[in-house]
């Protein structure tokens, strides 16, 4: 019988006893679809209640190879029905991110690292579904740098305030084995138009080796964003940007930590006020900042607040800390999930949540707790959804060995989020 | 050349070329085109007229304001990312 702490308890942390998580947060787990290997990451549909998607690369069977499915969450959130799966990338390749136009209804689009031949490139591929049939368009490949270089990371968008327009970042890693001429950080501007992408302009927003770029709109000020990112000693990194159309302006980049050098792994959330989160690993340890930009232009300063650790490398066992992901739910006010994952079978993608007040201030509930019922070695996830139709409701992603190969989708409530 | 580098423990976390100008305050560190917000005037010190070594990179080396030597706890970025690594 679970020990009442005068909450619920539904997380154990392997080695500490029992960790009572301060939120009551419940979770489903669905494990449908077979042989996926990594870089998994879902998508909710803004316009269709239960619809999303995922994108994923194989496990092999079919040589490695990137897919997306489209499916339907049933009402309980127990079960997916999946319509029929689409490889969008025969070569071995690395998915990047999918994303739903919050203004064009049944229209998304993914990006990734593909490869021709063995060489790298980013791209991208514009998608339409119709019930849970989609339909892609040709690859857009977005390289700037030579294709013999390595992409650390590539992901993207939509503008919430223009229709059809997606905006792209990644991370230029020129490696041991790479050999090209640009180390650099880009963003790319692209408008969709149905399945067809057009390939507007790009610019560069940190010229030296850049790892991790992530991209966050602001819920306040329209046309203006924010890129988050490794850069410059590998030092977590925020610069905001403005829209103009097509036109891109940066503003000036802000260190948000440098007393490590090892910080390459991140997240980040704009949550509803319009105060930017970012979470990173600092050493061995996580970390998350908030930081609020009243200014419209890009060129306003972000006033940050004191750091404030999620997960400590001791206190978890002396284990492997690795991709932190934050998520501010769309529908409650100032709150966030937090999640990272640890090489602890049973308990290896950890939760906690937060509360972001005045300026930049931001409180942590207690205790976490794990949302994988199954055991899974390891559970890699790499991002966390809000539910636009319902508060309290995040989704996450998991890939794992064993059982198949099956990706773990799951729903977590918190039910004192909820309205 | 100049180095900031982090009170107490003397690690030097940026260089910059002579001719950039770095003004600390008690809030940030503020550059042209960069702005360090977790170093200002009381936990950090501005050395000018330094030369690092060649093959300086943040944190890899503590700087007392005369002389160089290695930060044992620094990792290096990883020289090839994994696939996994990027996303």
């Amino acid at each position: 019988m679970m020990p009442n702490f005068g909450y619920t308890v539904l997380g154990f942390g392997a080695g500490k006893g029992d960790v009572p998580i301060a939120e009551d947060l419940t979770f489903s787990e669905v494990s449908d679809i077979a042989d996926v290997q990594d870089d998994i990451f879902f998508a909710l549909d803004p316009f269709n209640e239960n619809r999303c998607l995922l994108v994923y690369r194989d496990d092999g069977t079919y040589g490695n190879d990137t897919q997306v499915v489209c499916g339907t969450l049933a009402a309980d959130g127990n079960s997916i029905t999946w319509g029929t799966v689409v490889e969008y990338d025969d070569e071995y390749g690395d998915v990047g991110s999918v994303d739903f136009d919050p203004n064009v209804e049944n229209s998304f689009c993914l990006v990734g690292k593909f490869r021709v031949s063995n060489a790298h490139h980013h791209g991208a591929r514009a998608g339409t579904i119709s019930g849970t049939t989609i339909t892609l368009g040709s690859t857009v490949y977005l390289d700037w740098a030579t294709a013999s270089d390595y992409i650390s990371g590539t992901t993207g968008k939509f503008n919430p305030a223009q229709a059809g327009q997606f905006i792209v970042v990644d991370g230029n890693f020129d490696g041991a084995n790479g050999g090209g001429d640009y180390n650099q950080g880009e963003i790319k501007v692209l408008t969709i138009s149905g399945t067809t992408i057009t390939h507007v302009s790009s610019a560069i927003f940190e010229p030296i080796s850049t790892f991790n770029p992530r991209i966050e709109w602001d819920n306040v000020t329209a046309n203006k964003g924010y890129l988050v990112f490794a850069g410059g000693s590998n030092y977590p990194a925020v610069r905001p940007f403005t829209m103009s159309g097509n036109t891109v302006t940066l503003g000036t980049k802000h260190v948000v930590n440098s007393s490590t050098s090892n910080t390459y792994q991140m997240g980040t959330c704009m949550e509803t006020g319009g105060r930017l989160a970012v979470i990173y690993k600092t050493g061995n340890d996580i970390d998350v900042v908030i930081g609020n930009d009243d200014s419209t232009a890009a060129s306003g300063t972000i006033t940050w607040g004191t750091a404030v650790e999620v997960a400590n490398y001791s206190t978890e066992g002396s284990h492997l800390l690795l991709y932190p992901t934050v998520c501010a739910d769309k529908n409650t006010p100032n709150k966030l999930l937090m999640g990272y994952n640890i090489p602890v079978t049973s308990s290896s993608s950890r939760w906690r949540v937060g509360t972001v007040s005045g300026t930049n201030t931001i409180s942590i509930a207690g205790g976490y707790t794990h949302i994988l019922a199954s055991t899974a070695t390891p559970d890699i996830n790499k991002n966390i959804v809000s539910d636009p139709h319902n508060p309290g409701l995040f989704y996450t992603s998991h890939s794992h060995t064993g059982d198949s190969s099956k990706p773990k989708i799951v729903g977590s409530q918190v039910a004192s989020f909820e309205l | 050349m100049q180095t900031i580098t982090r009170n107490g423990s003397n690690i030097s976390t940026y260089i910059f070329a002579d001719d950039i100008t770095i003004t600390a305050t008690l809030e940030k560190t503020t550059c042209p085109d960069l702005i360090i917000c977790d170093l200002n005037s009381s936990n950090s010190t501005i050395h000018a007229g330094v030369t690092p070594p060649a093959d300086w990179d943040g944190c890899k080396y503590f700087f007392d304001g005369t002389t160089w030597t290695n930060n044992p706890d620094y990792v290096p970025p990883p020289e090839m990312p994994s696939e996994d690594d990027g996303n």
